[in-house]
């Protein structure tokens, strides 16, 4: 019984690379190919971490890998963050379902790295959480494309573009033709799951529009603070006089500060 | 004036985290994401400067410390 990815990096066999240069990475990326290619079921793989890091911060992700034993799910990998260095994540936890393949997500021009023993490698690509979108909403998938790279037929992918910018998806074992994605927003109970068919890697043809996108029917009656949703408040507007909360439960309105200039930082740690 | 508004996390756990960091600013939270709403939060970290008159000065998304820098500094020197 072959397993992926992570199992190799955890026995070892991961090929050591000294930089995230394209040559190393081409090997690397084959032989992820050749893995998935070989695997008919995904092992208990453990855990390792990857240290991901973008916008200026490095984020450690916990990753794990979990068993199902027959095709088509040949198995998810789940990210949760693990604190480190700065108080605002910026991607929380992302779960990413493939039918037929494992998928390795990935932002290009990001750097990942995977700790072997007491080294951290770095991976090519880069490995990500397809979803990385934070916020309060879901973002909207508007168009999708498909990626091919006749110089390099390992990489195959779909770009996403979503109302909060571009992600892209590639794809690892060309027998994919469908996924579902789920994003999960925080601070709103919103929920989209995302089906893409009927694209066809032969062509390298897909059909903008060939997703389904379900939003649960409860959405609005889940969501009481749905009216209070607004676009950034401009510079020059007044800022809404809303009502916080102290660490030692008293509530206080933002109006009650003026006087003082104030930095208002949204964060969250999970 | 700095306030970290937090999103969606429980009380203790905004705590330990506060007791593990050195910061001096004040974390604060929000009922069921309303203030997030209320200033349009779609991504984090987000930042607004708000002026003595209640006015917004300045935001931004992303991790740029030297351009809140600048407009706090900016604050400073009307004030």
């Amino acid at each position: 019984m072959k397993t992926l990815l992570l199992a190799a990096a955890l026995a070892g066999s991961w090929p050591a690379l000294t930089d995230d240069g394209p040559g190393e990475a081409a090997e690397v990326y084959a032989e992820l190919v050749r893995a998935n290619a070989e695997a008919t079921a995904l092992d208990i793989v453990g855990t390792a971490t990857l240290r991901y890091e973008g916008q200026g911060q490095s984020i450690l992700f916990e990753l794990e890998g979990e068993s199902h034993v027959s095709k088509p799910l040949l198995g998810w990998m789940r990210y949760s963050r693990k604190a480190d260095s700065e108080p605002a994540p910026i991607y929380q936890a992302a779960e990413f379902i493939a039918d037929g393949s494992t998928v390795v997500v990935l932002e290009p021009d990001k750097k990942s790295y995977m700790e072997i023993g007491d080294q951290w490698l770095p991976v090519f690509p880069p490995v990500t959480p397809f979803f990385a979108w934070t916020g309060t909403r879901a973002p909207d998938v508007e168009t999708v494309a498909f990626l091919a790279d006749e110089a390099r037929p390992e990489r195959q992918g779909l770009l996403v573009t979503t109302s909060q910018g571009t992600e892209t998806l590639w794809l690892v074992d060309k027998k994919l033709v469908s996924a579902e994605i789920r994003t999960e927003s925080k601070g709103m109970r919103r929920e989209e799951l995302y089906t893409f068919t009927r694209w066809d890697i032969a062509s390298g043809k897909i059909d903008p529009q060939a997703y389904t996108r379900a939003i649960p029917d409860d959405y609005e009656e889940n969501n009481p603070n749905a009216h209070l949703e607004a676009d950034f408040i401009e510079v020059g507007a007044a800022a809404p006089n809303v009502t916080l909360q102290g660490m030692d439960d008293a509530l206080f309105q933002l109006d009650s500060l003026r006087g003082k200039t104030v930095l208002l930082n949204f964060w969250f740690y999970t | 004036m700095v306030l970290a508004v937090n999103t969606g996390d429980d009380k203790s756990t905004i705590e330990s985290y506060w007791k593990a960091s050195d910061y001096t600013f004040t974390a604060v939270r929000q009922s069921e994401g309303a203030v997030s709403r209320a200033f349009g939060v779609k991504a984090y970290p987000t930042n607004y400067v708000i002026g003595p008159d209640g006015k917004v000065l300045f935001r931004s998304v992303g991790y740029d410390q030297s351009k809140i820098a600048r407009a706090l500094e900016s604050t400073k020197k009307k004030d």
